[in-house]
């Protein structure tokens, strides 16, 4: 047994050269099979991150029963571990609010009793107009407009039946409520709406509440009613005590799965000390859960864009085993002349491919790690980064082995049973056809993956996930149709290529013969004659293409779709949004347009509350020829295919409208219907009905984040309603930094402007998925498809010197010079390359173009097709054809060098 | 010896040494050897299993490079010449036919014998015409449009004896070319080869093992050790 070790041992070391060309695919398959599992491990904190960061309240403890002290949950939860701050919030419903001395009053609506902290430790509650004053109330700035108060008012709250006495306060500032939704958070434990958004909103400082109200209010009857799909019974307090809490997350696992633990273990500790009497919701763990099936989507995306390649680069070392079976025979009757036993010599390369795999595996994480500090930098060395990527390494090194399995020992096996078997090949002329093609698996999985493709469409396995918050479900036959197609199409290649090579021996003849001459025609001889050879190395060096082609089509598509959404969330390069009381005139975005690089600036209107028929709508007024210039607007996102021509027409329109096709679905409006809405005119506090024509329809408009659901003329619209009609701005711009900074430093001083640009702004309520850092992947795999691609090359040119060294050895005696020579070879190399080219782009798109499929489902606005990178690409091509060149030059360099003598001596 | 000037010899060599250092040791395959051979000569070299005559061959023929001493062929001396000039002669003067006939697999029979005219640039028909006619000189006509591969190994070496001739060298240069032969088929294969080089005019150096075969020849070289023991 040690002895046969011994053996294979120094076989592994004594020929270094069979040894490297068998570890060479390997050590590249193992190499990106690793860093593929290790970019995803190193995504996981970026996609923790960017789940967690919408979320502003990340736990809730809600007191149950009305017993419990007001202060005692807060002194309690701020000492524990991770609780960076504890604020304390009281609430309470009232039936009405009005400005005392007005006529008009609010519906039901909220009291909550904030501390001033409150404000500075989550900063969703923006205070835009006065200042938080202990003996005064702040209001909601909508309901202030809505309601005509102003600071410095007194308004008057009614509540229940029960409590006959109204209360009067008066108004110290107003609240932005624009990004109000956490304070309202509380989804259902049994499943359904997350969010209860009131509208009208008072909040009071705590003193005042506990001395004015609390005392009142709890006297109220405890009710319950029934909520969520499940229609489960929810205690509802008349004042509810809660603590917002907030926590260190930096204090959290970057494995979702972990940090999930981790909060739950600190929800358990925080319930623990009021048994019953607390309930703690946990906003983090909704979010951590969509990440964690994101992180499992990616890691499949990942996958499965790198299997060709890992499967290619285990097929080298097979192609190098195939190579060197004639040194294995004369090695194997040597190992029986010497009496070994058919099992001592499965023992003794089972023992080699163990070492081959062992070497292999080391070889490729070193490789792998090499590449990921060279394409991540050295920045990624952190304990917590090793501690992440650990399983991976253990997963890599599994797979070195399997490959190994593959690709060595099945195929040395097999030779080495045949040959025992005595069953020694001469040259066989009549061919079998292989398995597959008799089955016409080609068609078989090209159909497959048809089918697959149109059964997961039709069950919506393609439309967008993406409501707010939830995480992207991309199934298992998302990614199979890309695999079987690519099989398939493998297949067909080679099917296609030995059709090709036999039957069409003389069309190819005649087109090489009229582009390299007499030599043009040996080279087709050779060519068709030797058509398997040939076809392996098309097929690998297309496979290899294809591979590149492929990445390099999903990622700049993937770059694509991400800008877009991007721009389109922001609707521009930068958007301004100045508070509800600002009261700017378009003329602001004049001067928007006179600060240095920006190239388009535009002002819109915008009313969240007017009425088609008694629904509320968002309806936008934009100005067509500067918003034409300035905003997002791709053809894809108007069901005409034309921005232009949709917002033209509404130009064209004084009181035109588009509008979205989710309402003209509702309502059944087409382009040229008479739409009536009912505007909002903020100064007599009434509703204006106007009577619009729809003249343009679109799935998107880039306004902003929140729907628009229709777009009017603005100037139709301010008539209408008499406001200025400037509620936010756009700005285009080449240098969305600079400008943001600009606008800041210009109008900041006197206005609390919210400015967000394409660099900062991330997609708050979508998947995770969408913010990854493709770049570096890219930069990883190309590093590879250069690798693999040229490995291919050389492990053919190898290969065929090897293998032909005779013919040419014979062609120079007959008189073959160096020039004849080079035609020949560059004839076969132009052929076989240029096939090679047309082919793995072909097979290269279609996979991507079925990868793309899968942006479809993690991106807000459809792709509407490839992007294709061209620096990318013909990087990609040009090296290829230079190493192909290379490989001809060093091939031909090589047979001019030929010792003829020698070459004949080998029999 | 002495040169008569103006005839000069088909092939000769001067003081002829090939040595092959095989890192520890070096090994002697050709050591001094002189050797004339007159135009129209029929010349059989014998001798035990590796004395050297594949290697005298293929320096005779201009496949390998000497170690030291010159070959001359029709008095211009080989290896003085730039590389183009030897595949002139290639092309021209000098014919070999191979003990493994290596034909050009990926060509046919018809495309085999045309090769070396393709290779000197002659135009196709011609080509034809006479890789045609060489077939049927060989036997050979109606297997034109065969693969190598389908031929019998004595149909192989007539393509390859018609591959030789089908450029007219004045010199022809065989390596055992019916080693892998059987008897029947040897002595056709060698009446064939008798009949074509003396028919027009051919100098002949073959290598063999076989004296019945090497009596055919107008003189016998011996070589040993890399040394050569001339006989009559
Ligand atoms: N390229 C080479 N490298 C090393 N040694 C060589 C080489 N070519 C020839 N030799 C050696 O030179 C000697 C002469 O070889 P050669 O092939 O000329 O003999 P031969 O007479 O043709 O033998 P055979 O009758 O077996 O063909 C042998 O010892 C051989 O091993
Ligand atoms: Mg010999």
């Amino acid at each position: 047994m040690i002895a046969l070790f011994c053996y294979a041992a120094r076989g592994v070391i004594r020929q270094p050269l069979q040894t490297l060309l068998y570890v060479l695919g390997l050590t590249l398959a193992v190499g990106l099979f690793a860093d593929t599992l290790f970019f995803v491990d190193l995504s996981q904190r970026d996609m923790t991150k960017n789940a967690l960061a919408p979320v502003q309240v990340d736990m809730v403890a809600r007191a149950t029963t009305p017993d419990l002290a007001p202060n005692a949950l807060e002194q309690t939860l701020k000492g524990q571990t991770l609780v960076k701050s504890a604020e304390p919030v009281a609430v309470a419903d009232f039936a009405s609010l009005s400005k005392v001395g007005a006529g008009v009053s609010s519906a039901a609506g909220r009291v909550f009793a904030l501390p001033q902290s409150y404000y500075q430790t989550f900063n969703f509650l923006p205070i835009v107009a006065g200042k938080f004053d202990p003996s005064g109330a702040m209001i909601g700035d909508a309901t202030a407009t809505q309601l005509g108060i102003k600071v410095g008012d007194t308004l008057e709250l009614k509540f229940a039946a029960g409590i006959t006495q109204p209360y009067r306060v008066r108004v110290s500032g107003l609240v932005g409520m624009g990004v109000s939704e956490p304070l309202f958070f509380n989804p259902d434990p049994a499943g359904g709406e997350g969010y209860g958004v009131v509208a009208d909103v008072v909040f009071l400082p705590p003193a005042t509440f506990e001395r004015d109200l609390a005392p009142r209010l709890s006297k109220l009857p405890v009710t319950t009613s029934s909520v969520g799909q499940t229609g489960s019974n929810v205690v509802l307090l008349p004042v509810e005590r809660q603590v917002h809490l907030k926590l260190d997350q930096s204090g959290l696992n970057a494995d979702p799965a972990k940090s999930l633990k981790q909060l739950d273990a600190l929800r358990r500790s925080l319930e623990q000390p009021f048994p019953g009497q607390v309930r703690v919701q946990n906003n983090l763990a909704l979010r951590l859960g969509n990440a964690k099936k994101d992180i499992l989507a990616a890691k499949m995306l990942f996958l499965f864009l790198a299997i060709p390649g890992v499967l290619l680069a285990a097929y080298l070392s097979k192609y190098a085993v195939e190579l060197s079976s004639d040194s294995r025979r004369v090695e194997l009757s040597l190992l029986r002349v010497r009496g070994a036993g058919m099992k001592d010599v499965l023992l003794i390369t089972a023992f080699t491919a163990l070492l081959i795999a062992v070497l292999g595996s080391v070889l490729g994480l070193i490789f792998g790690a090499a590449t990921l500090l060279l394409t991540l930098g050295a920045g990624i060395l952190t304990t917590a980064n090793l501690e992440l990527i650990a399983p991976s390494v253990g997963w890599a090194v599994l797979g070195g082995f399997a490959l190994t399995a593959l690709a060595f020992l099945l195929p040395v096996w097999a030779q080495l049973r045949a040959e025992i078997a005595g069953a020694r090949r001469t040259v066989t002329r009549v061919q079998t056809l292989p398995l597959w093609r008799r089955m016409n698996a080609d068609g078989l999985m090209l159909i497959a993956a048809g089918v697959v493709l149109y059964v997961t469409d039709a069950n919506g396995g393609f439309k967008p996930t993406g409501t707010e918050g939830t995480a992207v479900t991309l199934s298992f036959y998302l990614f199979l149709a890309p695999f079987l197609f690519w099989i398939g199409a493998t297949l067909l290649l080679i099917r296609l290529l030995d059709l090709l090579l036999t039957r069409g021996a003389k069309p190819v003849a005649r087109v090489l013969k009229t582009l390299f001459g007499e030599f043009g025609v040996v080279a087709a001889r050779g060519m068709t004659r030797r058509s398997n050879g040939v076809g392996s190395a098309v097929t690998l060096t297309a496979l290899s293409l294809s591979f590149g082609v492929a990445l390099s089509l999903f990622l700049g598509t993937y770059a694509t779709q991400r800008a877009g959404d991007i721009a389109y969330i922001v609707g521009s390069d930068v958007r301004v949004t100045p508070p509800a009381s600002a009261n700017l005139t378009p003329a602001f975005a004049d001067q928007l347009l006179t600060l240095p690089n920006v190239k388009g600036a535009t002002s819109m209107a915008r009313d969240p509350v007017a009425l088609i028929g008694s629904e509320k709508k968002s309806v936008y007024g934009i100005d067509v020829p500067s918003f034409l210039k300035t905003a997002y607007l791709p053809n894809a996102m108007f069901e005409n295919g034309s921005a232009a021509a949709t917002l033209g027409a509404l130009a064209k329109t004084p009181n035109g409208v588009i509008l979205a096709r989710d309402q003209a679905d509702k309502y059944d409006i087409n382009v040229g219907d008479t739409v009536l809405m009912r505007l909002y005119n903020p100064k007599t506090a009434q509703y204006v009905q106007v009577k619009t024509l729809a003249v343009g329809i679109y799935t998107y408009l880039s306004t902003s984040s929140q729907d628009a659901d229709f777009a009017l003329n603005r100037d139709f619209m301010t008539r209408a309603t008499g406001t200025s009609g400037a509620n936010l701005f756009l700005v285009k711009t080449s240098d969305p930094a600079g400008v943001t900074v600009s606008i800041q430093t210009q109008f900041g001083a006197n206005l609390t402007l919210k400015l967000e640009n394409v660099l900062t702004a991330t997609k708050v309520d979508s998947s995770s998925l969408t913010s990854l850092n493709l770049n570096g992947l890219g930069g990883l795999e190309r590093i590879y498809t250069a690798l693999i691609v040229a490995s291919s090359l050389g492990v053919f040119l190898i290969s065929m010197l090897q293998s032909r060294r005779k013919e040419f050895g014979t062609m120079r005696a007959l008189g073959t010079d160096d020039r004849q020579l080079r035609q020949l070879l560059a004839a076969e190399a132009l052929s076989i390359s240029s096939v090679s080219l047309a082919a793995g782009v072909g097979i290269g798109a279609g996979i991507a173009a079925l990868f793309v499929m899968l942006l479809r489902v993690i991106f807000l606005i459809p792709p509407a097709g490839l992007t294709w990178p061209v620096t990318d690409l013909s990087l990609l091509l040009g090296l290829s054809l230079l190493g192909m060149g290379l490989g001809v030059l060093l091939a031909n360099q090589a047979l001019s060098k030929l010792r003829v003598s020698e070459v004949l001596r080998e029999a | 010896m002495t040169i008569s000037a103006g005839a000069p010899f088909a092939l000769e060599t001067r003081d002829l040494s090939r040595f092959f250092d095989l890192g520890d040791h070096q090994v002697r395959a050709l050591e001094g050897v002189n050797l004339r051979v007159q135009c129209g000569e029929r010349v059989a070299i014998v001798g035990p299993s590796g004395g050297g005559k594949s290697t005298l061959l293929a320096l005779l023929g201009g496949l390998d490079a000497p170690s030291a001493g010159q070959v001359f062929v029709g008095g211009a001396d080989l290896y003085a010449m730039t590389e183009r000039q030897r595949v002139q002669l290639r092309r021209g003067q000098l014919g070999y036919i191979f003990q493994g006939y290596d034909l050009l697999p990926a060509l046919t029979v018809l495309e085999n014998v045309e090769y070396p005219l393709l290779v000197a640039g002659l135009e196709p028909h011609q080509r034809t015409r006479r890789a045609t006619a060489l077939l049927n000189e060989v036997g050979l006509g109606g297997k034109e449009d065969f693969l190598p591969d389908e031929l019998s190994g004595g149909q192989q070496q007539r393509v390859g004896i018609a591959r030789c001739l089908v450029t007219e060298p004045s010199v022809v240069l065989a390596d055992e070319p019916t080693g892998n032969l059987d008897t029947t088929t040897t002595d056709a294969i060698l009446e064939l080869l008798r009949v074509a080089t003396a028919e027009r005019g051919m100098t002949l150096v073959m290598v063999t093992h076989d004296p019945a075969i090497a009596a055919l020849a107008d003189r016998i070289v011996r070589i040993q050790d890399g040394r050569l023991e001339t006989k009559a």
